[in-house]
C-alpha cells in the first residue's frame, strides 16, 4: 500500500514540478505590474533640447535668459560632468591635452554667439545662448542654441540638435539623430540624415531651371474611368491592377491601385494617392493631398505634393520639387530618402535607415 | 579551487550518470519498441492459435489475444496491424467492438475527427506564422512617424453607460491630447446612464465651453452599435475615433490614431489595448498576457503581412466618409468592431493596426464577467461570420491573402466548440475501436505532435508576445493559460450552442451585457 502512495505521490510531483514556477509566481507576484504606457509621450522632436533645457535652467540659472549671476565660476562641475561658461563671440578654452587627444569631454556652455573650432570631437553637450557655429570636420554629441547654428563640411552630429533660429550644415555632413530648427534648416550635398522638423527644409540652393511651372488650369483634361474600376464609392477610385494617369489630367478625389501607378507629366489630382506598389510622379505633376505606396515613390522635377509621403521602402525626390507649404506643413517618411539639391520641403522627414541630400549636376 | 569550483565537479559527473542513465533507458526503450514491431506480424498470423505464440513476447501475446476488449495495452498503438494498415499507419475504415455502434457509423466519425484534427492544424500553422512572423520578419509601422501635418477634423466618441467612476478621468485626458484644438469634438455619450454619468459629462462640458458635445441619450434600442450611430449624426468630424469610458489616451494618442488615415485606402485604424489592472488577481494577469498575444503578435503579425487586423471597438477609429458608404453602424451587430471590419473589407477598405498607439483599459476581474464578455463576443463574431463569410470569398476587391485570412479570423470562435466536438469523438472512438482506428508509429507521433504542438501553438503565440514586450517573470504564469483556455472553450461552445439554438431557432433577441468596471472614482468632477 505504502508503494502504491509513493507512486502516486511521486506521479503527482512529476505532474506538478513543471507548474512549479507558475505557481510560485501565483503566490508570490514578481511581474505584475500593467505595461509601461508613458501617457506623456507626444514623439516631439525636441522632447531632447527640451529636457536639456530644463537641465540648464535647473543647474545654471540665469544662462539662456542673460543675466547669470556674476559670483558663478567659469568652470566647473554639474554633477560628474565638467563644464565650461564661455564668452559671448569668444571660443572655448581647451587643455593641450585636449587639442592633441582632438577632443573634449567638458559641458561647453557658451553665454551668447558661440565659436567652435574645427577637427575636434566634442564628447558633451554644447550649449549657446546666441548663435554657434562651428569649423569644419567636427563630431559632437548634441547642440542645442538660442540663435542659429551653422556647421562646417564634414561635421557629425551624434544625437540631436535644435536651434531657435536656423540650421545650416555644410557638405558631407552625418546628422544621426533628431535635428529641429524653428524657422529654417538648410543641408548641402551628400549630407546624411535621419530625422528632421522645421517648417521649411532647403536642400542645396535653390536652382531656378530646375522647377518647372505649373501648367495653367484650361489645359487640363478630366480623367476619364479606367477600365479596373473596382469601386467608386466615398469619392474614391479603387482600381485593380496597375494604372497611368494620362499626362496632363485631372482628378477630383483619391485615387487607390492595387498594383503600380504612374502620374504623367502635369497632372493634378485634388485628393490622395495610393499604390500597392510603386508610385511614380512625374514632371510637374501637383497633388493636393497624401501620397502613398508599399513600394518606392519617385517623384519627379518641379512637382508639389501637399500632403504626407509615406513609403514603405525608398523615397526618391527630383529637383524643384516642394513638399507641403508654409501655411500645411507636412511629413515624409519612409526607410530611406534620397532628396536631390534644390528641393524644399515644409515640415519633417522621417528618413528610418538612411536620408541623403543627392547632388544635382548643374 | 573555490569551493562552489569543486561542488560544480562533483555535480557534473553525477549530472552525466544521471544523463547516460537516462539516454540508456530511452534507447532499451526503443529496442523494445522495435522488437514489438518486428514481432506483431507473426502474432496476427497465429491469432488462430494464440498457443503458438512463445509465452516470453508478453506485448506480441497481449496484443494477439486481447481478451477484454476495453483492455488496452501501453504499446497496442505501436502494434502495426497488417489486415488493415494502410500509409502512415491511417485507417480508412473502422471496426466497431460493439453491435451497439456500426463500422459505418464509427468511421463517419474517424473521418470528422480528422477533419477537426485538420482544421486545427490549419490555425496551428497561423499561430506559428505570426509568432515567427513577430520574431524575425519585417515589421510594418508605416504610418507611425506621420507628427506633422494638416489634420482632418475628428470626433472623439466616448461611450458611457453608468460610468460615474471613469468618465471623468477619460474626458479630461482627451481634454488634454496634443490635437489642433479648433479640430477636436469630444462627443461623451452617456446611454441611459442611472447613475452621475450625467451630471459628470454636464460639469466638465461647463468647464470647457465650445470642446464638448454631451450627447445623452434616454430612449431608443440598446447598446454600443445604437449609441455609436446616434452619436454619429452628431459628430462633425471626417474622422471619428471611439474610446471606452475606462480608456485614458495618451497626449499623442489621437494624433497616431489618425495619421493611418492619410492613406486612402485606409477605413478603420486599431490601436493596442494594455490591461491596467493587471495585479488585480490571476485572471486579470492570465488576461493581460491573452492581451499581449492578441496585439502585439496577432493583430501585428496581420499588419506585417497585409493581411486583415481586426477594428477592436475601442482605441480605435473609422473614417466617416467610409462608413456612411457602407451604411453607417448595424445596430443589431453584436460585436460592431468585426461587423464594421468585415464591411469594410468587403468594400475595398483597410484597417490598418497601430500597436504602438497603446492606451489603457480594464479586464474583468472575476470569472463570471470574464464568461459574459467572452460569450457577447463570440456571438458577435459568429453573427459576423454567417454574414459575411460567402461575401468575402465572392468579392472583387478582396485579395486572395485577405480572403483566407479573413475567413480563418471569422472562424475563431467556431473552433471552440468544433475542437470540443473533437475530442468527444476521440473518447467514443477509443473505447469504441480501441486503437484500430490509429495504427503505427507515425501514426502515433502525428497525434502527439498534434497534441503537444497544435493545442498549444496560441501559448507560444502568448509567450512571444511576453517576450516582445519586453516583461520578465509573468511568462512563468503560461502554463496556468492553460486553465483559461479550457474555461473560454466551454464558455464559447456555449455560446455557439444557445445562439445557434435559441438565438437563431427561437428568434430570441440578445441582451448587451456590459463589463464592470473596477477602478474606484479618481479625480472626479463634481458638479457646481
Amino acid at each position: 500500500m505504502s508503494w502504491l502512495l509513493i507512486f502516486f505521490a511521486c506521479i503527482l510531483m512529476l505532474f506538478l514540478l513543471p507548474l512549479a514556477p507558475a505557481l510560485l509566481e501565483w503566490y508570490r507576484p514578481t511581474d505584475d505590474q500593467p505595461l509601461a504606457v508613458v501617457r506623456a509621450h507626444d514623439g516631439n522632436i525636441r522632447y531632447f533640447a527640451l529636457r536639456f533645457r530644463d537641465f540648464l535652467d535647473e543647474h545654471v540659472p540665469g544662462l539662456r535668459q542673460g543675466n547669470l549671476p556674476a559670483a558663478t565660476p567659469t568652470c566647473g562641475k554639474i554633477g560628474h560632468d565638467a563644464y565650461q561658461l564661455v564668452n559671448h563671440h569668444a571660443s572655448p578654452v581647451l587643455f593641450e591635452e585636449e587639442k592633441i587627444a582632438q577632443s573634449t569631454d567638458q559641458l561647453l556652455l557658451g553665454k551668447g554667439e558661440l565659436r567652435l573650432q574645427g577637427r575636434m570631437f566634442y564628447e558633451k553637450e554644447v550649449y549657446a545662448a546666441g548663435s554657434l557655429r562651428s569649423g569644419h570636420q567636427s563630431s559632437f554629441r548634441a547642440l542645442l542654441a538660442e540663435g542659429d547654428i551653422a556647421l562646417g563640411d564634414e561635421c557629425d552630429v551624434v544625437r540631436w540638435m535644435h536651434s531657435n533660429g536656423s540650421i545650416s550644415v555644410g557638405r558631407k555632413n552625418r546628422l544621426y539623430g533628431r535635428v529641429s530648427a524653428e524657422t529654417q534648416i538648410r543641408l548641402q550635398r551628400d549630407t546624411r540624415f535621419v530625422r528632421m522638423f522645421a517648417p521649411s527644409i532647403y536642400f542645396g540652393e535653390p536652382s531656378r531651371e530646375n522647377a518647372l511651372p505649373a501648367p495653367p488650369a484650361a489645359a487640363l483634361e478630366e480623367m476619364a474611368e479606367p477600365d479596373r474600376l473596382v469601386d467608386r464609392g466615398a469619392g474614391r477610385w479603387l482600381i485593380a491592377g496597375s494604372y497611368e494617369i494620362p499626362p496632363g489630367s485631372q482628378h477630383h478625389g483619391a485615387l487607390v491601385t492595387k498594383e503600380n501607378l504612374v502620374v504623367g507629366e502635369n497632372a493634378r489630382i485634388d485628393g490622395a494617392l495610393k499604390s500597392t506598389g510603386t508610385l511614380r510622379i512625374k514632371d510637374g505633376t501637383c497633388i493636393e493631398g497624401a501620397v502613398v505606396a508599399t513600394g518606392n515613390i519617385q517623384i519627379g522635377r518641379g512637382c508639389r505634393i501637399s500632403g504626407p509621403v509615406v513609403s514603405e521602402g525608398k523615397v526618391l525626390i527630383a529637383t524643384g520639387s516642394v513638399i507641403g507649404g508654409a501655411e500645411r506643413p507636412t511629413t515624409i517618411t519612409a526607410p530611406e530618402v534620397r532628396i536631390e539639391e534644390g528641393v524644399l520641403v515644409h515640415g519633417a522627414i522621417w528618413a528610418r535607415e538612411l536620408g541623403y541630400v543627392v547632388p544635382v549636376q548643374s | 579551487m573555490t569551493s562552489t569550483t569543486a561542488g560544480r565537479m562533483t555535480v557534473l559527473p553525477r549530472l552525466g550518470r544521471y544523463l547516460a542513465a537516462l539516454a540508456f533507458s530511452c534507447w532499451l526503450g526503443m529496442g523494445h519498441c522495435a522488437n514489438v514491431q518486428e514481432s506483431a506480424p507473426a502474432a496476427s498470423v497465429a491469432d488462430t492459435d494464440a498457443t503458438a505464440v512463445a509465452p516470453a513476447d508478453f506485448v506480441s501475446a497481449r496484443a494477439a489475444h486481447t481478451p477484454d476488449p476495453l483492455a488496452l495495452h501501453p504499446f497496442s498503438a505501436l502494434i502495426r496491424k497488417p489486415q488493415r494498415s494502410e500509409l502512415l499507419g491511417l485507417e480508412y475504415t473502422a471496426k466497431s467492438r460493439y453491435s451497439g455502434i456500426t463500422d459505418h457509423a464509427l468511421t463517419v466519425m474517424l473521418y470528422l475527427l480528422w477533419g477537426v484534427i485538420a482544421l486545427v492544424l490549419v490555425y496551428t500553422v497561423r499561430h506559428y506564422f505570426f509568432t515567427l512572423n513577430r520574431l524575425f520578419g519585417e515589421q510594418r509601422h508605416p504610418y507611425l512617424d506621420i507628427d506633422t501635418a494638416t489634420w482632418p477634423s475628428v470626433s472623439v466618441l466616448v461611450a458611457a453607460h453608468n460610468e460615474e467612476a471613469v468618465i471623468a478621468e477619460a474626458l479630461q485626458a482627451l481634454l488634454d491630447v496634443d490635437y489642433p484644438a479648433d479640430r477636436l469634438q469630444i462627443i461623451p455619450v452617456n446611454d441611459r446612464s442611472t447613475d452621475r454619468t450625467q451630471e459628470i459629462i454636464d460639469a466638465i462640458a461647463a468647464q470647457h465651453p465650445g470642446r464638448l458635445a454631451p450627447l445623452h441619450r434616454r430612449d431608443g434600442a440598446g447598446g454600443k452599435p445604437a449609441a455609436l450611430k446616434d452619436a454619429s449624426a452628431l459628430a462633425s468630424g471626417d474622422i471619428l475615433i471611439v474610446f471606452d469610458a475606462d480608456y485614458v489616451p495618451g497626449r499623442g494618442l489621437v494624433k497616431q490614431l489618425v495619421a493611418p488615415f492619410f492613406d486612402p485606402e485606409i477605413g478603420a485604424v486599431m490601436g493596442r489595448v494594455v490591461p491596467l489592472n493587471t495585479g488585480s488577481n490571476l485572471l486579470t494577469r492570465l488576461l493581460d498576457m491573452e492581451r499581449s498575444g492578441g496585439y502585439q503578435v496577432d493583430q501585428q503579425a496581420r499588419m506585417n503581412l497585409h493581411l486583415v487586423p481586426q477594428y477592436g471597438g475601442t482605441v480605435g477609429g473609422v473614417r466617416r466618409i467610409a462608413l456612411d458608404a457602407i451604411g453607417g453602424w448595424r445596430e443589431d451587430a453584436l460585436a460592431e468592431d468585426t461587423d464594421l471590419t468585415y464591411r469594410l473589407l468587403l468594400n475595398g477598405w483597410k484597417t490598418a493596426y497601430q500597436n504602438r498607439s497603446e492606451c489603457y483599459e480594464e479586464v474583468p476581474e472575476s470569472w463570471p464577467a470574464r464568461v459574459r464578455q467572452i460569450k457577447r463576443w463570440s456571438k458577435g463574431h459568429n453573427q459576423a461570420a454567417f454574414r459575411y463569410a460567402g461575401a468575402l470569398l465572392r468579392s472583387r476587391k478582396v485579395s486572395l491573402r485577405e480572403k483566407l485570412d479573413g475567413m480563418l479570423l471569422l472562424g475563431v470562435f467556431a473552433m471552440s466548440p468544433i475542437l470540443l466536438f473533437g475530442w468527444v469523438l476521440a473518447v467514443i472512438l477509443f473505447y469504441f475501436n480501441a486503437t484500430n482506428w490509429l495504427t503505427g508509429v507515425f501514426a502515433l507521433f502525428a497525434l502527439i505532435s498534434y497534441s503537444a504542438l497544435g493545442n498549444f501553438a496560441a501559448f507560444f503565440e502568448i509567450a512571444t508576445a511576453v517576450y516582445l514586450d519586453g516583461s520578465k517573470a509573468r511568462i512563468r504564469l503560461i502554463p496556468l493559460n492553460y486553465f483559461g483556455f479550457l474555461v473560454s472553450l466551454l464558455s464559447i461552445a456555449q455560446a455557439g450552442f444557445n445562439q445557434l439554438v435559441f438565438d437563431f431557432i427561437l428568434r430570441r433577441k440578445p441582451v448587451w451585457d456590459k463589463t464592470p468596471r473596477y477602478r474606484p472614482a479618481v479625480g472626479r468632477t463634481e458638479p457646481e
